[in-house]
């Protein structure tokens, strides 16, 4: 479970606070959506949520975890066993291959699956770019090894940031699908962010992030 | 955790394979730099040793006996009963004066000198006798071994050996301190070989392998039969030095191209850390601890330091040794001068370069170590001034300390360390104010020319990533600059108190007795002198006469009660004396201090009968005494009477009208114009060496920044490729990152200027006082300065036209931005 109560963050360089005594809960195995304008702090409260950022203010749950971390080397734990997140801007190791990209973050924790990374793979469709390196991907395929990367270790929790932003509509419903049935059958927590209202409309809890507060209708 | 480490390390080495230039540019800086260090270093111990064996006395100055007439030679026998009688310090000398040649028939010189090494019963010879017969069991079959000075050794080095007019082959010449120049020495029985026999070669001379006492030579001369002569050893005019002022100016050389090198290296590393800072942050979101992605780090960048330096140490050795025939003939010819190749101390070399490079490790360490346990978002790694009060605050706690420490040096190794205060101090306030100066620039650059503006805009974030780069040649020039007004000061104090101090027309060198001397020039001033101690350390004694134009010739710093003519009065009369700076400063000694001089013997050594006894007397004068190694006293020549410790060197005023004939069978006259135009060749006879290296170490800074601007040149292609969108030219863009980087350059050169005159003064007035016990004073020349600013900006511009020629910058609409 995740619980976000009252957090607030502002930027040195920023007037307002982006995040604004904000609060939320997610059940295990649920999803919810996150929606907003562009800057709105979208992205700002998943890093916050991943511990890669502190809030100034307030406290974030998850599981049995308190954030901030108590030490870098929790922090660590938590990531490489817990966490997976799916970056805007992929972040692949544009020097490795997919199959290592994907298998990477298994290598780490010491479980590496070969079975069920090609599994996800073909839910992807990505199989057939086993062996191309990171840096010769469309802007599509890159996304799509992304959420096998942030998936391939079953994790509990998942932050995807704009999962399918630079996805066609057909592929976008494809990629999707295979993100939140991932989820469901793992019971990971999905915490997505998106511009998308297809996307968003699967999760079972919709949110929109205004003046820097989470609410339950648009505006 | 093993296996974690090799996996993030696999990853960081496909990382290398994937964009070949970080790791390919870390190892030529580090070639660069370890090659720099040790090719410094080892022609700092070539023009070292070069240094010694120009002060090692020749041993064929030394006393030596000869035929006193031309029809009864020095023979066999003579030499025998000499050393029956106990006379073991002579050894015989024989000489063949025929032309020799090198195995290719091309002609190298024309004398062999066979020397009875196995008789001479000194270190020296012995070290020679067992290296001659090493060589000689090793080369039995091609010929025997030779001697000769190092600078002849260069001369001589004939592939195949040296072909005597009697068939015999030398196969190898052996570079020794202590020979004459155009002499090969050989053992005496290798000399003796075919035609050349006792009877047609007989005996030239027996030289006396050491320096012989006045007894031991009237012992000698006592017991020499009536054809034979001792000549006394030869007290020609010495070439003079500034050896320990030379040898400091060598070590600094070696260690400010080791400083120069760490930053090299550590610019080099924190480069490719930057450039991999994004995949760094990436590892971290994915759960990769900070110490282990360090460890990772460190782990290949220990793989490229274990490669690369060794590499670059010895490819400076090889780069030294392939100029030391140059070195070594530009020694010889233009300085007068001997550079010996350097014994390749490869482990000791490697080991200081692995030094700096660890040491830089070990600092890259420190600074990533922080960064990276907060990478895990790239807005947390991203480089950000510190506010300006900070900025302040810091910078006025660096200057006050380095100040203080400039201030408090009271020690040689304080002194050192002030220097080195000055350049790092410098160099933090360049990190720290390099990315203001650059915003200043930009205010300056109207909006409206496009170009211009952008090249300053960018400055301001390159600024921060070549900071390190800026700091290598901010060293770099603030050294040559605080080296170049250091050297031009001395240099004008030293011709301007020679000019003063040489007051005769000129002098005579002789190595006939005063008696003689006075006999034939009555009222020549003849210069006295003598050893003495105070406080159980050595003191030389001079006399000096009182005459008006003596007065004139001596400048004094200070003279009691700032009172010349009774200064000179209590001289004269032996009530006072002159110290030099260097008696002063050693004693601690002011005006007016009362000091008890021990007895003064005559000549050089402290022993025999003394010619005055101990006495006190009061300081009436100092005077500067650039040069002199030694603590001086000045005193007058009436308290060398009976005249004992005559040094050989009488001025000439009036004398100069004797007739040359009388002149010259006394001794050699020089003009005080040539004697102070041979000092003055000295002078920069010494100093051009450092010069050559300061300029090295310029280049290697330079070769360093041009490697910044390539790593940097690859992250600008986006910008680039903008540009070049927007319909810039290329040749354009090759001249506006020209201008962006000579700018950094303009810069460091401003903030070097005055850098460089403090450590002038630090050099003069606290380097030099307490490592030399003199200092002069400090003469700031403009053309100096522009001098070393514009041969800095032309060795980076000439070293940057590499890189920022090569670039092609073309339009790519898929290139991301760098992080």
């Amino acid at each position: 479970m995740i619980n976000i109560n009252a957090i607030s963050k502002r930027y040195s360089h920023a007037d307002a606070p982006v995040l604004n005594n904000l609060s939320l809960t997610v059940s295990d195995g649920n999803s919810v959506s996150i929606r907003g304008a562009s800057g709105s702090g979208k992205s700002t409260l998943l890093s916050l949520i991943a511990g890669f950022e502190s809030p100034d203010s307030g406290s974030i749950t998850i599981g049995s975890q308190t954030l901030p971390f108590s030490s870098e080397k929790n922090a660590d734990i938590f990531r490489r066993r817990e966490l997976g997140v799916i970056f805007q801007s992929y972040n692949l190791i544009e020097c490795l291959n997919v199959w290592d990209n994907i298998a990477f973050t298994c290598r780490l924790k010491g479980n590496s699956d070969d079975s069920y990374q090609l599994h996800i793979m073909a839910l992807l469709g990505i199989t057939h770019l086993k062996n191309k390196p990171a840096h010769q991907l469309s802007g599509g395929e890159q996304q799509r090894v992304a959420i096998s990367r942030a998936l391939v270790h079953k994790p509990t929790l998942v932050l995807a940031d704009e999962p399918t932003g630079n996805l066609d509509e057909d592929t976008s419903d494809t990629v999707s699908d295979a993100l939140y049935s991932l989820c469901r059958s793992l019971d990971t927590t999905l915490v997505v962010v998106t511009h998308s209202e297809d996307v968003a409309r699967m999760a079972t809890q919709q949110c929109w992030l205004r003046h820097g507060q989470l609410h339950s209708e648009p505006a | 955790m093993i296996n974690r480490l090799r996996l993030v390390l696999i990853t960081l080495l496909k990382l290398a394979r994937f964009k070949p230039w970080e790791p390919v540019l870390i190892i030529i800086a580090l070639l660069i730099a370890t090659g720099g260090v040790s090719s410094v270093w080892l022609i700092n111990e070539g023009a070292r040793q070069g240094d010694i064996a120009s002060q090692t006395p020749s041993v064929f100055a030394n006393a030596h006996i000869t035929a006193a007439h031309d029809d009864i030679p020095l023979t066999r026998n003579d030499y025998v009963s000499l050393r029956r009688a106990g006379f073991t310090e002579w050894i015989a000398l024989s000489e063949d004066t025929r032309p020799l040649t090198c195995a290719d028939d091309s002609g190298v010189g024309k004398q062999v000198d066979g020397l009875d090494i196995i008789g001479a019963d000194t270190q020296v010879a012995q070290s020679w006798l067992v290296t001659s017969e090493r060589y000689s069991a090793s080369e039995a079959t091609t010929g025997i071994v030779a001697f000769a000075s190092p600078s002849t050794a260069a001369r001589y080095a004939c592939p195949g050996g040296i072909i005597r007019k009697t068939g015999h082959t030398i196969a190898s010449v052996r570079a020794v301190n202590g020979l004459p120049d155009d002499v090969l020495v050989v053992p005496i029985n290798a000399f003796y070989t075919g035609q050349v026999t006792p009877k047609t070669h007989p005996l030239t001379a027996l030289l006396a392998i050491e320096n012989i006492d006045p007894e031991r030579q009237q012992a000698v001369k006592a017991v020499l039969p009536e054809h034979l002569q001792l000549e006394q050893a030869s007290t020609t005019l010495s070439k003079g030095n500034l050896s320990e002022s030379f040898r400091l100016n060598l070590w600094a050389m070696g260690v400010l191209m080791a400083v120069v090198a760490l930053f090299i290296v550590l610019n080099a590393m924190l480069l490719m850390y930057r450039s991999r800072l994004s995949v760094a942050v990436r590892l971290r979101q994915m759960g990769v601890s900070a110490r282990l992605l360090q460890a990772a780090l460190l782990a290949e960048l220990a793989v490229y330091c274990l490669i690369s330096t060794p590499i670059g140490v010895i490819a400076g050795l090889y780069l030294t040794r392939q100029l030391t025939p140059v070195l070594q003939q530009t020694f010889s010819a233009l300085f007068d001068s001997a550079f010996i190749s350097p014994a390749p101390f490869l482990v000791q070399t490697i080991s200081g370069a692995l030094l700096i490079t660890f040491v830089a490790l070990s600092i890259f360490c420190v600074i990533t170590g922080r960064q990276l346990t907060r990478a895990t978002a790239t807005a947390s790694v991203r480089f950000s001034e510190w506010p300006l009060k900070w900025r302040i605050a810091i910078s006025a706690a660096i200057v006050l300390v380095t100040g203080l420490l400039v201030w408090l040096a009271d020690t040689t190794l304080s002194a050192l360390v002030s220097v080195a205060a000055v350049l790092l101090g410098g160099s933090a306030l360049i990190i720290l104010w390099l990315p203001h100066l650059t915003r200043r620039i930009r205010d300056l650059v109207p909006p409206r020319y496009v170009l211009p503006n952008y090249v300053a805009a960018s400055a301001i974030t390159l600024s921060g990533k070549t900071r390190l780069a800026v700091c290598a040649f901010f060293i770099a020039l603030s050294a040559n600059i605080g080296m170049n007004v250091m050297t031009d000061s001395f240099r004008q104090a030293t011709e301007s108190w020679l000019s003063q101090r040489l007051s005769a027309p000129a002098y005579l060198y002789t190595e006939q007795s005063y008696e003689k001397v006075a006999a034939t020039l009555p009222d020549a001033q003849a210069v006295f002198r003598g050893t003495t101690s105070m406080a159980s350390r050595r003191v030389t004694v001079r006399s000096f006469p009182g005459s008006e134009s003596a007065r004139q010739s001596l400048a004094l710093d200070a003279v009691i009660n700032n009172d010349p003519e009774q200064a000179w009065q209590d001289f004269t009369r032996g009530k006072a004396v002159f110290v030099n700076q260097q008696f002063a400063l050693t004693f601690n000694k002011k005006i007016a201090d009362t000091i008890a001089l021990d007895a003064v013997y005559p000549g050089d050594k402290s022993r025999g009968t003394p010619s005055l006894a101990s006495q006190s007397y009061q300081i009436a004068g100092i005077y500067p005494d650039y040069g002199n190694p030694d603590t001086q006293v000045l005193l007058p020549v009436s308290r060398f009477a009976p005249a004992e410790g005559f040094s050989g060197v009488v001025a000439l005023y009036d004398e100069t009208a004797a007739s040359e004939a009388t002149l010259s069978a006394l001794g050699e006259t020089y003009d005080a114009s040539k004697l102070i135009a041979r000092s003055m060749q000295t002078f920069d006879r010494t100093f051009v060496v450092t010069d050559a290296l300061n300029i090295s170490t310029l280049l290697v800074a330079g070769l360093c920044f041009a490697i910044s601007v390539s790593v940097l040149m690859m992250d600008l292609r986006p910008q680039l490729s903008v540009l070049r969108a927007l319909g810039v030219h290329q040749w354009q863009i090759k001249l506006t990152l020209l201008a962006q980087y000579m700018v950094f350059c303009l810069l460091t050169a401003l903030l070097a200027v005055p850098f460089g005159i403090l450590l002038a003064w630090v050099f003069i007035s606290r380097v030099n006082r307490y490592a030399f016990y003199w200092y002069y004073p400090m003469d700031i020349t403009l053309s100096v300065l522009m001098q070393s600013v514009f041969i800095s900006l032309v060795v980076v511009l000439c070293v940057l036209l590499l890189p920022v020629g090569r670039i092609k910058a073309n339009v790519d609409l898929r290139q991301e931005a760098a992080v």
